[in-house]
């Protein structure tokens, strides 16, 4: 089923929605951190979120994305530091008058309820009158496609329809923020991606600043805004998925996201804008930097930004140990000279050539799109 | 920041709705369990002279064989009438789950209505059959064949086998029921079968249910006052010891009434604490997704196996059966004579409606009063952890270990004076019936509370309603099929309550389960039978509307 959405529908909503949505300032988190005994699982974390944005925290499981969200809800105090929004400080406000949306992992859904009551939960407790409730639930029924299933049980529902009554739920009360947390995790793949348009159609036609969290990288690329990439209890990195992609801040964000080889090199700095790249014994290139750097450093690249050859041919050599034919694409681990592995994915339509495992090969990258960090602060270097 | 932070910790110590609960539930479990026990405990070890602090009440305790030949007879009874009602119920559960006997419902429901009296019920019926003048007895006599006496050791064992077997077969039942097949699929592909499958997979998966049948087997036969004194005789058991040293107008001790109560008191709080330590911290909390295959019998082996199991259950069911009937049979003073009528019961309508009154006025209010109880409470300890909680968990399960007899007596003595003057009243027998049934409510509580997801709560809270109305809308309506399992067993067992009745009881609160009792020692059978009658039947329909209310889904035990 595509999620299709009905344009009108959506727009009326949306104009609504507008006029009780103050433009302007945004969610501020200065400096919070969240202990548990003499763990610190969110570390001193910053982060500007602004109006309308979907942001998303991004990371490995224990991370700290969950808890620092749970400290935007209101459901995990907040230790030390602020989080603001529109100048006021949300800290001591407890979470049920907070006015925000959360959609949770397991939907969270009222089983004793019926779909139409489970979304105007939020809309009785705000006292808003029947024929208004009326109107604004059916109307988010619309959205979300789900009017049809008003009278129904919860327990008759998919996991997927349970997920949209829960983000109906949440968007009716016309939250300031809306809260996600791992909202597609328990669905199975290709509902995953449907939901992940569905959902961001409706944070782009209601322009709610919306806070996202997941563990899946594919997905944190294609619904964000911004991406903030969290390690430790600690931001890695934030910025457009593109940035994050394209260059990564430090080797942690370069594993975590997509596919990358990180082989050690060393540096020689003559000048800022001619610099020599040693990698193994003999293959030199010359870069520029963006600082002069002498010594050790990672050089790091994609997978998909290597190019293969014949032997002897291009800037390395190795032999391929291991191949996965992915329909599309082949993936490839190649071993170089020194033990050190290469991940690689060719796009068969790029190439004719049948690959087998033991084949030696030889191989190069884009040096435009490589990056290189230093062994101590995994600063970028180029 | 600093100041932030500073406000957070203040508001830990607010006075909120559950603070105030914590509180509230503290005080009348400092009032109506840990005054009495202290007071018992400060008795048994004040038995000197003018009751200065002295130890001689144990010492003579453990000196004098007619008192500690007691502790021995309980004992022995305890661990002999556990392992033969484990060995009755542990194969049979096994075979009724695993096997094709056919009618495994109606069987269920046979096991179920024979568990739903009170123990001395039983011993009560296998008098009428079996006793000096008892029907079989009497039919046999002339034929020059005497059975063996049904009094003392081996009746007891006899009444308490088949009366707490159905604990362990229905436990047997439902661990076996929510046993994920895989596991024994894959001791198979390993090469492990029969009957070594079934003693490294199966067994060891469904001990820690299986022993906590078992200990509740123990406690429920160990404290047992009713059976003892109908059939013991001269076979004495702690409890029994321990009401005539507490009732008897002369000799009588409470010095000593109170030493034996700490010892058996003691006693189970070993057999609880040994449960734990075989147990451990294993709690296989299986799902269930595949429950194992049921297996296809051989003609042959089905034929014996279901008469056996059909057998055990018919026999399980006498007490009931001999209740019913002899409770239609006319009497003639304490004789029953040839033909039917409902003399019986026209006797207790006209001179004992009062007792059933009590029974159902007193467990209804205690069990609506255990309801709230247990509902806040579990979530306390569930969703509020602490070491305040933890010590409420602790605190509510103890009763537990509590035989009836003991929390009567620990009742009067404690709350016969002012300022709490409440012996003789309706009031001491209801809290004594939330105290000692609460257990089994506050431990179904729990239980749902577990499976509760608490990103539901959070999602009415996020929604705009505060945590305490969340409580109230959302949390526990949703907890209330798991209180209500509860509260089934708690309510049957409240109507059943005889061992702290039979001393917390006055002339003007008498219940059904005193009534019977002393109808029996006046001979007057028939109408113990009615009132027996009575009491199952209320048993029973109380299921039926369980059944009714959860759409068969609800579970029992």
């Amino acid at each position: 089923m595509v999620a299709y959405l009905d344009i009108v529908e959506v727009c009326h909503f949306f104009a609504k929605f507008e006029q009780e949505n103050i433009m302007g300032n945004p969610l501020y988190i200065e400096e919070v951190i969240k202990k548990f005994g003499n763990f610190n699982a969110v570390d001193g974390i910053s982060l500007e979120i602004e109006e309308g944005e979907f942001f998303t925290l991004l990371g490995p499981s224990g991370c700290g994305k969950t808890t620092l969200l749970r400290m935007i809800a209101g459901f995990n105090s907040i230790d030390d530091g602020v989080i603001r929004f529109r100048d006021k400080i949300l800290n001591d406000i407890p979470a049920h008058r907070r006015n925000i949306g959360m959609v949770f992992q397991n939907y969270a859904i009222f089983p004793h309820m019926s779909v139409f009551n489970n979304v105007a939960y939020g809309l009785k407790a705000r006292k808003v009158s029947k024929e208004e409730i009326q109107k604004r639930v059916n109307e988010v029924l619309d959205l979300v496609q789900m009017r049809e299933y008003k009278d129904r049980q919860p327990s008759k529902l998919s996991g997927g329809q349970q997920q949209r009554i829960a983000l109906a739920r949440a968007i009716v009360i016309k939250p300031d923020i809306l809260l996600m947390d791992e909202p597609l995790s328990n669905l199975d793949a290709k509902l995953r991606i449907n939901m992940r348009e569905v959902i961001k159609k409706i944070q782009i036609n209601l322009n709610i600043t919306t806070v996202y969290v997941t563990h899946d990288q594919e997905e944190a690329l294609a619904i964000s805004d911004r991406i903030a990439v969290m390690n430790g209890g600690k931001i890695q990195q934030i910025g457009t998925p593109r940035e994050i992609y394209q260059n990564p801040g430090n080797t942690f964000v370069a594993d975590f996201i997509g596919t990358s080889t990180f082989l050690d090199c060393t540096l020689e700095s003559k000048t800022k804008k001619k610099s020599l790249l040693k990698i193994l014994d003999g293959s030199e290139v010359e870069i520029p930097l963006q600082s002069e750097y002498s010594g050790e450093a990672i050089l790091a690249f994609r997978a998909e930004e290597v190019t293969l050859g014949e032997p002897g041919l291009k800037l390395l050599n190795g032999k391929i140990v291991f191949s996965t034919f992915l329909g599309g694409v082949m993936n490839y681990e190649i071993m170089l000279g020194n033990d050190q592995v290469v991940l690689v994915t060719e796009y068969l339509k790029d190439n004719e050539v049948w690959r087998n495992v033991g084949d030696e090969v030889s191989l190069d990258f884009n040096m435009n799109r490589i990056n290189l960090f230093d062994t101590e602060s995994k600063d970028v270097l180029v | 920041m600093k100041t932030i932070a500073g406000m957070n910790r203040k508001r830990i110590f607010a006075l909120d709705f559950w603070n105030l609960m914590t509180f509230i539930f503290f005080v009348l479990i400092a009032v109506f369990l840990v005054y009495p026990l202290v007071g018992l405990l400060s008795r048994s070890i004040f038995s000197g002279e003018n009751n200065s602090f002295g130890l001689s009440s144990y010492l003579e305790f453990f000196q004098l064989p007619y008192y500690f030949s007691t502790l021995w007879h309980s004992i022995l009874l305890t661990l002999v009438s556990t392992v033969l009602a484990t060995l009755v119920g542990l194969p049979m559960g096994y075979v009724v789950a695993r096997y094709n006997i056919p009618g495994k419902k109606m069987l269920n429901v046979m096991v179920v209505i024979s568990l739903l009296s009170p123990p001395f019920i039983g011993a009560y019926a296998w008098i009428v059959l079996l006793g000096r003048s008892g029907f079989l007895t009497k039919l046999i006599e002339p034929l020059g064949i005497h059975l063996p006496s049904i009094y003392g050791f081996g009746g007891m064992l006899l009444v308490f086998t088949f009366k707490m077997f159905p604990f362990i077969y229905m436990y047997v039942i439902g661990a076996l029921g929510s046993m994920d097949s895989s596991l024994e699929e894959a001791a198979e592909s390993l090469g492990v079968h029969g009957i070594k499958r079934l003693f490294t997979v199966t067994f060891p998966l469904i001990l820690p249910t299986l022993t906590s049948g078992v200990v509740m087997v123990l406690m429920t036969v160990l404290s047992d006052l009713g059976t003892p004194m109908l059939i013991g005789e001269g076979y004495k058991v702690l409890p029994v010891l321990i009401y005539d040293e507490f009732m008897s107008e002369m000799g009588g001790s409470f010095a000593m009434a109170s030493t034996m109560s700490v010892i058996i008191i003691v006693f189970s709080l070993t057999v609880l604490f040994l449960q734990r330590k075989i147990i451990g911290n294993k709690d296989y909390n299986m799902t269930g997704l595949r429950p194992p295959a049921v297996i296809e019998l051989k003609p042959g082996s089905k034929i014996i196996l279901t008469t056996v199991v059909y057998g055990i259950a018919v026999f399980a069911l006498i007490p009931q059966i001999t209740t019913v009937v002899t409770s239609f049979i006319k009497t003639h003073g304490p004789l029953f004579v040839k033909g039917f009528s409902f003399e019986s019961y026209r006797y207790i309508w006209d001179k004992m409606a009062d007792s059933i009154m009590h029974t159902f006025t007193y467990a209804t209010i205690a069990i609506i009063i255990m309801i709230f109880m247990g509902i806040l409470t579990a979530y306390l300890v569930v969703r509020r952890k602490s070491r305040v909680t933890a010590l409420l968990d602790f605190l509510l399960m103890s009763p537990y270990v509590i035989p009836g007899s003991v929390l009567g007596i620990i009742f009067i003595m404690a709350f016969n004076k002012p300022p709490v003057l409440l012996a003789g009243t309706a009031t001491i027998l209801i809290i004594s019936y939330v105290i000692r049934k609460i257990p089994f409510l506050f431990r179904s509580s729990i239980g749902i509370l577990y499976q509760l997801d608490p990103a539901v709560e959070e999602a009415s809270i996020s929604l705009g309603i505060s945590p305490v109305r969340t409580f109230f809308k959302v949390t526990a309506i949703l907890m209330l099929p798991g209180v209500v399992s509860g509260a089934v067993l708690s309510w049957i067992a409240s109507i059943n309550e005889f061992s702290s009745t039979i001393i917390l009881y006055s002339g003007r609160t008498k219940t059904i389960s005193v009534a019977i009792f002393t109808e029996i020692f006046k001979d007057s059978y028939g109408t113990a039978a009615a009132l027996g009658t009575i009491l199952t039947l209320a048993a029973i329909v109380s299921l039926v509307i369980f059944n009714k209310l959860t759409k068969g889904k609800g579970s029992v035990v």
